[in-house]
């Protein structure tokens, strides 16, 4: 199922971010090819939310750049503009491990809100394509509903079909399943799954050992703000090169 | 003392009840309306306007209600020929304007992170950010608290009777100058209240379970 091009979609390169003295990121480079799905793993504290959020910027990088499709996404990457951050959220999406959908609005509007403030598409259009993505979420009866109506696992298909809504070039997942039970999970990382055959381009900070193996096609195992581990599932969970490599996937895999 | 009984003293000091509740309705319709400049300078990145809004709501909410109208009324009255009335609601605007602001501000500030983080990802524009996404969730939040400010603002419209404003005390006590005994007088001023605070509160509890199922923390 390798939908990879050779295209590089998201070049990362060499990002940093510090709190005062404690260095969270050291340096992380990281070519995404589009279609591409690379899975983030490691202990907690390694870093992988904060470079996942690094990536479009909820985070602002000590240092380093971002290309996005080979263009420069910020003039001054340590002093982005409001437009450019706007603009590079827009083709970024982004789902959340506590979902964050708006309390306020419908499960419809949910979906619809970015779409139109966004001048992306009028307000019909909009909700015609808010009902074909909660059809592919497989929530089609939740349009009217609010989040709050909705278990944990629907709320998170929801936030992806939000995210989807923008037609983003490339999807970021932080820990999207970590905050519901094993078997609501599953109901997500089907739909996960059913993106990455589409082709979507994903990264995805997760604990789901299974889903990184079957689904992305490249690992990557974050330790102390550094790449420790890189390279195919298969090589990573079979053939880890580090010894802290293995005493992590131990530590995980015997739970 | 002839002509005094229950209706015509009812519907004597009743004569002011119109005038409390023009009282306490402006102020808090105009107080929200300046809450909202207000809450937002104290809660901008801009120092400045932080300390400059902490200011007038530390000392609109710092002197008492009472100290307030005495000087708007006996300050600017010989300037502009202020009637009490405009005085009163001059000051006690000013005075819900301060407390509401801090309503909102809570509730700005206790909208959760993840909201604002939410609207960011999806390349809302800044401003978009706080009034579609945060602003909505603020005003839910800070309204149940605001509701039962307006109680306690119907009983400190009370104090307009001081600068001579014609409402349910003043003319309680325009009764009592005419002879009525005073604790009936004042007893039925307090019923009159009562009729209105009552169903105020009511409705402030309403508004509050009403939110409370509405707004449920993710």
């Amino acid at each position: 199922m390798d939908m990879t091009e050779n295209r590089v979609l998201l070049n990362a390169n060499s990002i940093s971010k510090s709190y005062g003295a404690n260095d969270v990121l050291k340096g992380i480079s990281l070519e995404v090819h589009a279609g591409e799905v690379i899975a983030l793993i490691g202990p907690s504290g390694a870093g992988k939310s904060t470079f996942l959020r690094c990536l479009n910027y909820l985070e602002r990088p000590t240092s380093g750049g971002l290309t996005l499709d080979g263009e420069q996404v910020f003039k001054n990457p340590l002093n982005p503009s409001k437009h450019e951050l706007v603009q590079l959220r827009r083709r970024v999406g982004m789902v959340f491990q506590s979902f964050n959908l708006f309390p306020h609005l419908s499960v419809l509007q949910n979906i619809v809100l970015a779409q139109t403030l966004n001048g992306k598409r009028s307000k019909q259009e909009a909700e015609e394509y808010a009902m074909k993505l909660l059809a592919q979420v497989g929530l089609p009866d939740k349009a009217s509903a609010k989040p709050s109506q909705c278990s944990g696992g629907q709320q998170q298909r929801i936030a992806i079909a939000r995210a989807l809504a923008l037609d983003p070039e490339i999807m970021l997942f932080d820990e999207p399943t970590s905050a519901l039970d094993p078997e609501i999970a599953d109901e997500v990382l089907k739909v996960m799954r059913d993106l990455a055959e589409t082709g979507m381009t994903m990264i995805v900070v997760t604990h789901e050992m299974r889903f990184a193996e079957r689904v992305a096609d490249r690992v990557l195992l974050l330790d102390r703000g550094r790449i420790l581990e890189e390279g195919s599932p298969e090589q990573v969970f079979t053939n880890p090169t580090q010894e802290r490599t293995k005493t992590f996937l131990q530590a995980v895999l015997n739970r | 003392m002839n002509g005094i009984s229950i209706e015509t003293l009812f519907s004597g000091i009743g004569a002011g009840l119109s005038i409390t509740v023009i009282l306490t309705v402006v102020s808090f319709v105009a107080g929200s309306v300046l809450a909202v400049p207000l809450a937002l300078a104290r809660t901008s990145h801009l120092r400045v306007l932080r300390w400059l809004a902490i200011g007038i709501i530390d000392i609109c909410r710092g002197v008492p209600p009472l100290v307030w109208l005495l000087i708007i009324y006996y300050g600017i009255s010989p300037l502009i020929a202020l009637e009490p009335l405009p005085a009163a609601l001059i000051g006690l605007s000013l005075i819900s304007g301060a407390y509401l602001a801090e309503n909102f501000r809570a509730g700005i500030d206790n909208v959760h992170k993840g909201q604002r983080e939410a609207a960011m990802a999806l390349g809302l524009t800044p401003t978009h950010q706080f009034w579609r996404v945060v602003a909505p969730q603020a005003v839910n939040i800070a309204m149940p608290p605001s509701a039962s400010y307006a109680v306690s603002l119907l009983k400190d419209s009370a104090k307009a009777s001081i600068i001579g404003v014609a409402d349910i005390i003043f003319m309680a006590q325009l009764e009592v100058s005419r002879g009525a005994p005073a604790v009936l007088v004042f007893s039925i001023a307090a019923v009159l209240y009562l009729l209105v605070g009552i169903p105020l509160s009511y409705f402030s509890r309403y508004v509050d379970s009403v939110v409370r199922r509405k707004v449920v923390t993710v």
